[in-house]
């Protein structure tokens, strides 16, 4: 019961924001709600048993990612725009669709999993009281084991885009 | 015990949202924000996922996370970079203004 | 849509995956890394004067790599598979790394003479270059969809950052951040599908997700139907298939022009490896549903790009799109694949992927180095620019035209054998409409191609434009430029040494999907 309504408060919150982030006029209220959307999505996280991910979606995304937003954001300063008051509606409601379809294509596949037969929870080895599931070093583990290729891959996707900042941003 | 169902129709909902965003914004600033909202949704649906299979522990959605929010991260040092140098030559961040190489 | 319960393939986490095996088996990749950085850092030291000199270590780096893939699959390439069935020795990875190889190799000749003129750093440059030919050798060679994930993703990035780097070129920031937007967006897609994919059956590992698919049923599943038409999306943003190609005009003429000749072998070729990969080793039993997928995307594809190139007056412009009627054509190779269950069938239609795949990468180099050649000296990548070539560089002129009458299909060209085979692989396996579409497009694409070599040999260049040529360094674009021409030719007349390389490299695949379906 008190996992249900955690669900649906923190998942409410994480759809009126990300609601937000596309509306909002301006970039600096859609940056914001971007971080409560992180916010609240990191909740999910705690809530399906991975401590980890959730230690790593609010360091990593709203600590780094967003903050990263934010300085490039209040740097160029945009101007606002409204998208409800746009001229070019019938261009949009046309994109709009075409999301909407994109959308019920994906929610209807959801509801055919729901309707249909079984509904799986959260599998008894992840909410059993001694599971290691989400624990760092069990965690850590695999990923130097049996993820060790793309992990060290990753590695150079960091030093590569390090270098792309440095080169694409310096001034002439 | 919530069914995992309700996540992956979360993030069905979530990823659609960043997909509209990406399709009627026009400051590129903001459209990079609706990617990121749509990468935020896989991540969700990936360890509801993970976490729905009998198998005994396995951290491969977990794993999985890791990668996308380093890809990620390097795509926002990368793409805000190619930003700020755009901003210094046109004084616009809109994307309908960028149009030198249309025709 | 079934959740899995037990019918899962259990891979070890316990034990660690990883010994000198793997790190012989992992040995031109490593080579690549290595040369890679020694570049980084070697750039920071080395005097502005000396940093084109990396270059020769760039060469010498990818012919080493490039020998020790050879010999690994001069003497039988294992086969198996290392870091957890992450990486997968076999052929198929081979043959693709020899591509990725080669369209290194080309794009240090062709490099340095553009760059240096343009003030574009060349350092930086090689090292990124190198890194991008990394994450497209580890595609070609994962059999994970989290490794191909994280390689496409390492070639896709530094597309990015090459694009954007001509910084005295507003088009180049401006194609830089367009090719970015809609890259992102298709990565969103992509890595969206491998979540269903992994959702549905339990595994990212393509071998185990066949398995699963075979053992539970899921061949219709809505669930893995829609990671599949995800991937698919995600891929074909990446190989520029048309709907998805709206970046690539943009990004291409944005581009420094060595950089759009790169992104149009390299990273295609690696979006061709991950599709084929995920499609025939992952997901076999959906064959029926893709084929007919790629079948129609092949046609959009061939079509738009050919009808559109027509009107271009920029040849750079006019090679992007013609770049995308490429990627039709080679799919129309990929759908044959899945109209029958013949093994030497399926070997034909794989294999005409790969060899066209390989005669693609010389022959639109070849074009792009000629290009850069013509921009050198008159500064614009217009048709215009091209005019009497024939009388001002007839060598030059003549080579263009050998590599413009190889992209059209003519005989004796290497573009002829690749196209009569992906052809033929579309008619043997009952997709006759498809090759005749194809065929149609050919003869399409000549008006464009033929025009350049008409500009060339009889509108003569005004005396004006001749004072204005400019000097410039061609040593290391000749050899580029030789070395192409020799290798179309040699495909052209020739072809068996290189199509028994592909056959081989089709094995793995067809042998790999007969092995889980048990007969």
């Amino acid at each position: 019961m008190v996992e249900q309504v955690v669900l649906i408060v923190a998942g409410a919150l994480a759809l009126v924001s990300a609601l937000g982030v596309v509306i909002m006029p301006n970039a600096v209220y859609s940056a914001l709600m971007l971080l409560l959307n992180l916010v609240s999505l990191a909740t999910l996280f705690l809530m399906l048993h991975a401590q980890f991910m959730f230690a790593a979606q609010l360091v990593v995304y709203a600590g780094a990612i967003l903050v990263l937003f934010l300085f490039v954001v209040t740097l160029l300063n945009p101007q606002g725009e409204n998208i409800l008051r746009d001229k070019r509606r019938l261009q949009q409601a046309g994109t709009i669709s075409m999301g909407l379809f994109m959308g019920c294509l994906l929610v209807g596949a959801l509801l055919y999993a729901f309707t249909n037969g079984n509904q799986p929870v959260l599998a008894a080895s992840v909410t059993s009281p001694n599971s290691t599931y989400g624990t760092v070093e069990d965690f850590g583990k695999a990923l130097f084991t049996q993820f060790l290729l793309p992990f060290e891959l990753t590695s150079l996707l960091l030093l590569v885009a390090l270098i792309g900042a440095v080169v694409l941003g310096k001034r002439k | 015990m919530v069914p995992v169902a309700w996540y992956l129709i979360l993030s069905g909902i979530l990823f659609s949202i960043g997909m509209a965003g990406v399709l009627i914004r026009r400051n590129v600033l903001v459209i990079f924000m609706c990617v990121e909202l749509m990468m935020n949704a896989v991540n969700i649906s990936l360890v509801a996922f993970a976490r729905s299979f009998n198998t005994g522990i396995n951290f491969t959605g977990d794993a999985f996370v890791i990668f996308v929010v380093t890809v990620a991260a390097a795509e926002a040092a990368v793409g805000l970079a190619i930003i700020v140098s755009m901003s210094r030559q046109s004084d616009s961040i809109d994307a309908d203004q960028i149009d030198l190489l249309k025709e | 849509m079934s959740f899995l319960t037990n019918t899962l393939l259990q891979i070890s986490t316990a034990k660690p995956s990883f010994s000198g095996d793997d790190l012989y088996r992992i040995l031109p990749e490593l080579i690549v890394l290595v040369m890679a950085v020694l570049i980084v850092i070697l750039d920071l030291f080395l005097p502005k004067r000396s940093r084109p000199a990396l270059g020769y270590l760039a060469i010498a780096g990818y012919v080493a790599a490039l020998v020790a893939t050879a010999s690994l699959f001069y003497y039988g390439n294992p086969n198996k598979t290392s870091f957890s069935g992450m990486f997968i020795r076999d052929d198929f990875s081979s043959f693709f790394e020899i591509i990725f190889l080669i369209s290194g190799i080309l794009v240090v000749l062709v490099t340095p003479s553009y760059s240096l003129k343009r003030g574009i750093p060349i350092g930086e440059t090689y090292a990124i270059q190198a890194f991008s030919v990394l994450g497209m050798m580890i595609v070609g060679a994962s059999g994970d969809l989290m490794a191909i994930f994280v390689g496409i993703e390492l070639t896709s990035i530094c597309s990015y950052i090459l694009t954007g780097f001509a910084r005295n070129d507003p088009g180049s920031a401006e194609g830089s951040l367009k090719y970015f937007l809609l890259g992102i967006f298709a990565t969103a897609i992509l890595v969206y599908g491998m979540t269903w994919t992994f959702g549905m059956t339990g595994s990212t590992n393509l071998v185990a997700i066949s398995q699963s698919i075979q053992r539970n049923g899921l061949a219709t599943d809505p669930g893995l139907t829609l990671g599949m038409l995800l991937m698919v999306v995600g891929f074909g943003f990446k190989i520029a298939a048309v709907p998805f190609h709206l970046w690539t005009p943009d990004a291409y003429e944005g581009a420094p022009t060595p950089v759009a000749a790169f992104m149009s072998v390299g990273p295609k070729a690696a979006g061709f490896a991950a599709l084929l990969r995920v499609l025939i080793q992952g997901l076999p039993e959906l064959a029926a549903q893709w084929s007919v997928i790629i079948a129609v995307l092949a046609v959009l594809t061939m079509t738009l790009g050919n009808v559109v190139a027509i009107a271009q007056t920029s040849v750079k412009r006019m090679l992007a799109y013609s770049s995308i009627a490429h990627t039709g054509y080679i799919m129309v190779g990929l759908a044959a694949y899945a109209n029958t269950s013949s093994p030497e069938r399926q070997n034909d239609a794989i294999s005409s992927v790969l060899i066209y795949s390989l005669i693609y990468v010389f022959m639109n180099m070849g074009a792009f180095a000629i290009l850069i050649y013509v921009q050198n000296r008159q500064g614009g990548p217009d048709v215009d620019d091209f005019d009497g070539l024939g009388t001002w560089a007839p060598g030059i002129a003549l080579a263009m035209a050998f590599c413009l009458l190889s992209l059209t299909g003519i005989p004796p060209t290497g573009g002829f054998l690749g196209k009569f085979y992906v052809f033929r692989a579309a008619i043997d396996n009952g997709y006759t409409w498809l090759a005749i579409v194809g065929v149609l497009n050919s003869a399409v694409s000549a008006f464009f191609y033929l025009r350049i070599i008409y500009t060339m040999y009889f509108n003569p260049l005004k005396d004006e434009a001749r004072a204005k040529l400019q000097p410039t360094k061609t040593g290391f674009i000749t050899a580029g430029v030789v070395v192409i021409c020799i290798a179309i030719l040699l495909l052209g007349i020739f072809p068996d040494p290189a199509l028994n390389l592909a056959r081989d490299g089709a094995n793995p695949l067809i042998y790999v999907v007969r092995a889980t379906s048990g007969s």
